[in-house]
């Protein structure tokens, strides 16, 4: 499978301060990736890394150039939507799309007015008209209306209510994504992206901790439902993770399958919340 | 390198986002020249029926002269100087024959018409050059703009030009639609009566009216870059406030200057390159030919410094756009 980001010892320094520290990364084509950490962790500043909108230490490569000397470029074949706030106030939607007509070579004007006929949102409305879910939808319009090979979007939904939420998941895989694309997403809820990843990096304090597939996750953590009277039995486990339920407790182990699982209670595959909270602890 | 399309739809994004400010700007001072010229006829009407037809028709002449020409509307003013623009006349008309070609005169009168548009709207330029690249970080559009296929030089440059050109091209085109609406109204406001049927026609020169100032835009575009590009580059630097940035680092620079060397070569040297100045010299200097000499030969360091300077600022803008996303 190609890769389509590749990252090695990516460091960026705000004067002493490491946002990133020796980032190494590989995103093959064709995923939908959750890049999720806490407040401050890095998740913006590597996105705006490979996004080529600063610069950096280290070796990056996004569709095989390097962001931060082709931008431009690697723009033509990006999409990136980087929170909901991020449109000019002043501008008209109609002046909106023009603009990403004239500029963009892979702007499809059609499809985006086709997309924004089906919403409330009139071409001639300005941006500081619109609610921010409205804002949001218009942003989305021009990002699934360029041809593009990639969707990086950040924080997309911060602010949102749940129906706009939702419905920006849908029309996010239902008008954009397909197997020759790749999408990175970067959100704090993690339960409404958990059903759509394919592929899960956790980033903390500038550094990722976790990088792998849904497959693999299932495969390398458990989450087994533990009775009161069994916990001595699974704290000998090692669980790196373990939160008080009613009548037991949850524990969440990293390793092989142990086939003494099913003995000490009920075993299923961790939420990524819980393995959030689990790795980030 | 810059494509083309792209730079043509940057400008318009200009225009879309400034063009209240673009057009407000002249279409007041246009209001006040025209209230102006009202309140002169007016008074130049009431103050001529109770005076000689002969006087009379001189001072409608050159009310009629001056409010077309742009020059100060002030009736006593006018009154006061009806003589020395009689002589004015004379001696233009000496120096076109002289010259042998209208478009190499420029007179003060004439051209401080389009100087107060000129003025007015390099002032608001240079405003907008300090407010575009910081506004889009403080507002967090600028992460928007670089999302679309656009080089930061691309961005830069159509700034740099919106406000170096644009500016005062639509200032000109409202000066010009302004100056019809004067001359309508002069000639129809002034009584036919009091006017003498043998007095000269009213002087339009087209060379003031038109190709002077498309020849300071173009000059201005590059003796004054260094004001330009400078203010771009405080755009993008500062943190929180580009106007301080723009005023105080030179200044503080000329205060240690003169504190250490006791001359003030970097201050004149920026003065000298203001748009205003330049203004300011084209109003004295009559002559096509002598105002080249004095920029092109007499002052060619000058310009070339300040093209190299500001060449180096936009770089340096290029960078910082390249590399600062945040305010703080």
């Amino acid at each position: 499978m190609n890769t389509i980001i590749k990252a090695k010892g990516v460091t960026k320094l705000y004067g002493g301060f490491a946002a990133l520290n020796n980032v190494d990364l590989d995103i093959p084509a064709g995923r939908i990736v959750g890049l999720i950490g806490p407040n401050g962790a890095g998740k913006s500043t590597l996105l705006r890394c490979m996004m080529g909108m600063t610069n950096h230490h280290g070796e990056l490569s996004v569709m095989s150039m390097k962001p931060a000397e082709s931008r431009r470029q690697l723009m033509q074949k990006v999409a990136y939507i980087a929170d909901t706030a991020v449109l000019p106030k002043w501008i008209r939607v109609a002046q909106l799309l023009e603009y990403a007509e004239g500029v963009h070579p892979n702007f499809d004007r059609k499809r985006a007015e086709s997309f924004l006929a089906k919403t409330q949102i009139k071409l001639k409305s300005k941006v500081s008209t619109l609610s921010k879910g409205m804002t949001t939808q218009v942003h989305l319009a021009i990002a699934i209306s360029i041809d593009a090979k990639l969707l990086v979007l950040d924080e997309p939904t911060l602010g949102l209510d749940i129906l706009y939420r939702k419905q920006f998941y849908e029309q996010l895989l239902n008008d954009f994504f397909d197997e020759q694309r790749t999408i990175i997403i970067t959100t704090h809820q993690v339960e409404e992206v958990e059903a759509l990843l394919s592929d899960v990096v956790f980033i903390q304090q500038g550094k990722i901790v976790l990088d792998m597939s849904m497959e693999e996750l299932s495969e390398r953590f458990y989450q087994v439902e533990v009775s009161n009277d069994r916990i001595s039995e699974a704290s000998k486990l090692n669980p790196i993770y373990r939160t008080k339920t009613l009548g037991g407790e949850r524990i969440i182990i990293e390793g092989s399958h142990n086939s003494d699982l099913p003995s000490i209670g009920t075993v299923t595959t961790p939420s990524i919340a819980d393995l959030f909270m689990a790795k980030m602890a | 390198m810059i494509n083309f399309t792209t730079l043509i739809m940057n400008l318009k994004r200009e225009f879309w986002e400034n063009h209240r400010i673009l057009i407000t700007l002249p279409l007041i001072i246009s209001a006040l020249m025209i209230l102006a010229a009202i309140g002169t006829v007016i008074y130049s009407n009431h103050s001529n029926a109770i005076t000689d037809s002969d006087s009379a028709s001189t001072i409608s002449k050159n009310v009629t002269n001056e409010i077309t020409s742009g020059v100060s509307t002030d009736p006593s003013v006018l009154d006061l100087n009806k003589k020395s623009n009689t002589d004015k006349n004379t001696q233009l008309e000496s120096d076109v024959t002289a010259s042998g070609n209208p478009s190499d005169e420029v007179t003060e009168n004439n051209f401080w018409y389009i100087g107060i548009y000129f003025a007015f709207c390099w002032f608001i330029a240079l405003f907008y050059l300090l407010n575009s690249l910081h506004s889009d970080r403080s507002d967090r559009s600028i992460l928007f703009w670089k999302s679309m296929p656009v080089s930061d030089w691309e961005s830069i440059f159509s700034k740099y030009l919106f406000a170096s050109l644009a500016f005062a091209f639509f200032a000109m085109i409202i000066a010009w639609a302004n100056s019809i609406v004067l001359y309508g109204l002069v000639a129809s406001g002034i009584n036919p009566d009091l006017v003498d049927p043998n007095a000269e026609e009213m002087a339009f020169d087209f060379a003031q009216m038109f190709v002077w100032p498309l020849i300071v835009i173009g000059i201005t575009w590059l003796w004054s870059s260094i004001w330009f590009s400078w203010a771009l580059f405080c755009s993008a630097r500062a943190k929180r406030f580009p106007v301080l940035l723009f005023i105080l680092v030179p200044t503080l620079y000329g205060f240690v200057e003169k504190l250490i060397t006791g001359q003030n070569p970097l201050m004149s040297f920026v003065i000298a390159h203001s748009p205003w100045k330049l203004l300011s010299y084209i109003s004295k200097e009559p002559r096509l030919g002598d105002f080249f000499q004095y920029l092109f030969i007499d002052n060619a360091g000058g310009l070339v410094a300040s093209i190299i300077i500001s060449t180096g600022l936009l770089y340096a803008t290029t960078w910082h756009r390249a590399n600062r996303i945040e305010c703080e």
